[in-house]
């Protein structure tokens, strides 16, 4: 389980995180949703060891990223957000192989092999990188990660260049993880990516402002900091319009078999 | 007066097949025509060809008659993450980059800038602070603001959305709006335009380089782009189950139409 | 049978000083070997060719230089000595995988760690993959700025003009690239680099 315990962090003067907790366990997979500049990506790092806590604690496995934190790097699998600057060789293969080789790893080719596979980009093993798109781009650092085949597995807005092939291999790979028994986190601005969270968690200004199965976490939220689900949208719409609605909705399911009857 | 693609290619150096084939379009005045398409299908590459940014290959484009060259003032065009170029010390000098380069006169210069910041929304408190020590999506808006700052007819934005948050993606969908509302034509290229569809005259599909769309949003043209949306998919089981309710878009709309259809 | 990037790397060794050395018919007969070794080694003509383009007017303007200063014959020395070297090292690059070259690399200098005790030969190697990643990076980067300057109506035509644009694309291509450094670092740690074994 990766536990943040009460983690406050500042830049300088800038609080990024103020008092956060959570936490990410084996096979359950947790969508992190909030604004721009809400200490989001600045979680991540701390969650994956990059970088240390002011106050708190944040704890992978029971052990410390204080303590140790090549082990949380080693643990959890990090996908930072700027797909650009991820890569580090030139050419597609060589990139994912540099994670597995830091880690000593012996079955280097199966890896990549299988990392391809996963993010559904077997065709670009052998194209240079600079020559990618930058949804194709996001796939390959996503792969990098993958292929490292951590025990847990945050990814930083892995879906905001994609299309919906691309979205849907993310998707994919998510559910892998957690049938595996590995945990998941993603920071995603996409309400849709969030539906199908275990747990949604919304952060603001550095704090975490509402948490909890995803229609909860929406019901809670403050409105007009997060997208909502369409479905979630369409279950308030109907009740502006004066039209009983049992309950929020997420997915298409669940408004059709209201709705239908 | 309009836009005119005829027969439009292009490839890059060195690439092995075409990145546009045979493109041809033509958009009148005032028009929002947004593009989209998968990842790599070539959205970037057909509008920076209509800009004139780069040259096709094969077939040609005029713009209100005339080559794109000799059009630039006709032209405005945000690149994906505009942002990235900003250099200048202060926001006030960034927008005001572009009309220097046209030579226009210091007063005129000074008053496009203004009218620019406040189309985007921008308060005026924030000309004499840095581009870079702006929020993201501050900076995405000034971007926008050099674009529209020379009074361009026709506006090309490339992603505009890209990496925005909420609050950053609604003001981009509301700029668009009021840009088409003060006359202006523009064309979006964007692989998620669900945001735009209630509000754009045209949707282009593309799909490997070729147009495969070109008309009035439909779920149709959507699919062909390889969209599909919880709205869509559930407007369509309502119909199966008998509650008659319009093709829509946004779940605002399909509430809208559910309300209609329920009484 | 695949060639061990060793040997090219031995190859290509011996070759760059035979071509410092050479002059006259020898680089004539040197050129002829290079272009039995691409065809050995199973370069494709065209990939090197693309390779080569976008070296040329560098190559071009070192040997002006030469002309300036040591007159023509030591000039078109230079330019034939740059273009053999430039190509032989692209034969090497265009045919061995980075994964193979890195390992190689850090075969090669593993003396060297264990004497000092230290990675030394993997952060070399390490160095070198990077060097290869970014410089098309930077290419790449002053390009997309130079198409956003150009959309907000820079010209690039005359000398001024140039200058004044090239200053347009420098300025926010240095932010970039020393906020996309400190990025590629962090990812790189983020991805384990430089963990004990
Ligand atoms: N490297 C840094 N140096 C200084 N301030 C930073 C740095 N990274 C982030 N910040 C600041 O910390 C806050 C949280 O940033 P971040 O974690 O990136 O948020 P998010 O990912 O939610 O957008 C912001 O105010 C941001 O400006
Ligand atoms: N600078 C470039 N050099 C070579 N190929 C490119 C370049 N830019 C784009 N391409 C290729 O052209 C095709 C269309 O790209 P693009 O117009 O960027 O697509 P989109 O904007 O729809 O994602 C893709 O196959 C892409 O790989
Ligand atoms: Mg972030
Ligand atoms: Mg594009």
């Amino acid at each position: 389980m990766i536990e943040v315990r009460h983690v406050s962090l500042s830049y300088g003067k800038t609080p990024a995180l103020k008092d956060v907790s959570l936490c990410v366990r084996p096979g359950e997979f947790v969508a992190i949703m909030g604004p721009g500049a809400s200490g989001k990506s600045t979680l991540a790092r701390v969650m994956d060891g990059l970088y240390l806590p002011d106050a708190g604690d944040c704890l992978v496995d029971g052990v410390s990223t204080r303590a140790d934190p090549m082990r949380a790097r080693r643990l959890v699998g990090l996908v930072l957000q700027e797909p650009d600057d991820q890569a580090v060789a030139r050419r597609v293969a060589d990139d994912l192989a540099f994670g597995p080789r830091n880690i000593g790893a012996a079955d280097i080719p199966e890896r990549v092999a299988e990392a391809l596979l996963q993010t559904g980009i077997a065709h670009l093993a052998d194209r240079d990188i600079g020559s990618l798109s930058g949804g194709q781009k996001q796939l390959v650092a996503i792969a990098g990660v993958l292929a490292m085949r951590p025990a847990y597995l945050v990814m930083d807005e892995p879906t905001s260049l994609l299309d919906s092939d691309g979205k849907r291999a993310v998707m994919d790979a998510v559910a892998t993880q957690k049938h595996a028994g590995r945990g998941v986190a993603v920071i995603t601005q996409d309400p849709s990516v969030a539906a199908r969270a275990d747990r949604v968690v919304v952060m603001s200004r550095g704090s975490v402002v509402a948490q909890g199965p995803p229609a909860e976490a929406f019901a809670k939220v403050p409105p007009g900091l997060i997208g909502l689900p369409e479905m979630t949208r369409l279950s308030n719409g109907l009740r502006d319009r004066g039209i009983a609605v049992k309950r929020l909705w997420l997915t298409v399911d669940d408004a059709a078999e209201e709705l239908c009857r | 007066m309009s836009l005119k693609a005829e027969d439009v290619s292009y490839r890059y150096p060195g690439a092995g097949g075409p990145a546009i084939s045979s493109a041809s379009l033509e958009i009148g005045k005032g028009e929002l025509v947004v593009v989209c398409g998968k990842n790599g299908s070539g959205k970037s590459t057909l509008i920076r060809c209509l800009a004139g940014l780069i040259k096709p290959s094969q077939g040609r484009v005029s713009i209100d008659g005339q080559a794109p060259e000799k059009a630039r003032r006709a032209i405005g065009f945000a690149v994906q993450f505009p942002e990235r170029a900003l250099f200048e010390r202060t926001v006030c000098d960034e927008v005001a980059f572009g009309p220097r380069n046209m030579g226009l006169p210091p007063d005129e210069v000074d008053r496009l800038t203004g009218q620019a910041i406040d189309a985007v929304g921008i308060s005026r408190d924030l000309m004499s602070v840095a581009p870079r020590s702006l929020s993201y999506g501050r900076k995405r808006l000034v971007a926008i603001a050099c674009a529209i700052a020379h009074r361009p007819g026709y506006l090309f934005l490339d992603e505009p959305a890209a990496g925005l948050d909420y609050e950053g993606r609604t003001r981009i969908t509301g700029l668009i709006k009021s840009l088409k509302a003060a006359g202006m034509t523009v064309i979006v290229a964007s692989h998620d335009p669900l945001d735009l569809l209630d509000i754009c005259d045209r949707l282009v599909v593309l799909d490997g380089g070729r147009v495969v769309a070109d008309g009035p949003p439909s779920v149709e043209s959507l699919g062909r782009a390889g969209i599909t949306s919880d709205t869509i998919e559930l407007a369509r089981r309502l119909q199966s189950c008998g509650i008659n309710v319009r093709e829509a878009f946004s779940p605002e709309a399909l509430a809208d139409s559910i309300v209609e259809a329920l009484k | 049978m695949k060639t061990p990037a060793i040997a090219k790397l031995a190859w290509l060794a011996l070759f760059s000083i035979a071509v410092l050395m050479a002059e006259g018919h020898f680089l004539a007969a040197l050129a002829a070997v290079l272009i039995i070794a691409a065809f050995m080694l199973g370069a494709k003509p065209g990939k090197l060719l693309r390779m080569l383009l976008p070296a040329l007017p560098f190559i071009v303007v070192i040997s002006a230089f030469q002309w300036l200063f040591a007159g023509p014959a030591m000039a078109a020395l230079t330019l034939v000595r740059i273009t053999l070297l430039y190509v032989a090292g692209s034969v090497v690059t265009a045919t061995t995988t980075e994964t193979e070259f890195i390992d190689t690399v850090e075969r090669l200098l593993r003396p060297v760690s264990t004497l000092t005790r230290t990675d030394i030969g993997r952060d070399i190697a390490t160095m070198m993959m990077l060097a290869i990643a970014f410089l098309p990076i930077i290419k790449e980067e002053h390009d997309s700025i130079r198409l956003a300057q150009e959309a907000r109506g820079v010209s690039y035509a005359g000398f001024r003009g140039l200058i004044k644009g090239e200053i347009a694309v420098i300025v926010p291509l240095i932010y970039g690239l020393s906020a996309r450094t400190d990025r590629v670092a962090t990812a790189m740690e983020a991805r384990c680099y430089g963990i004990k074994k």
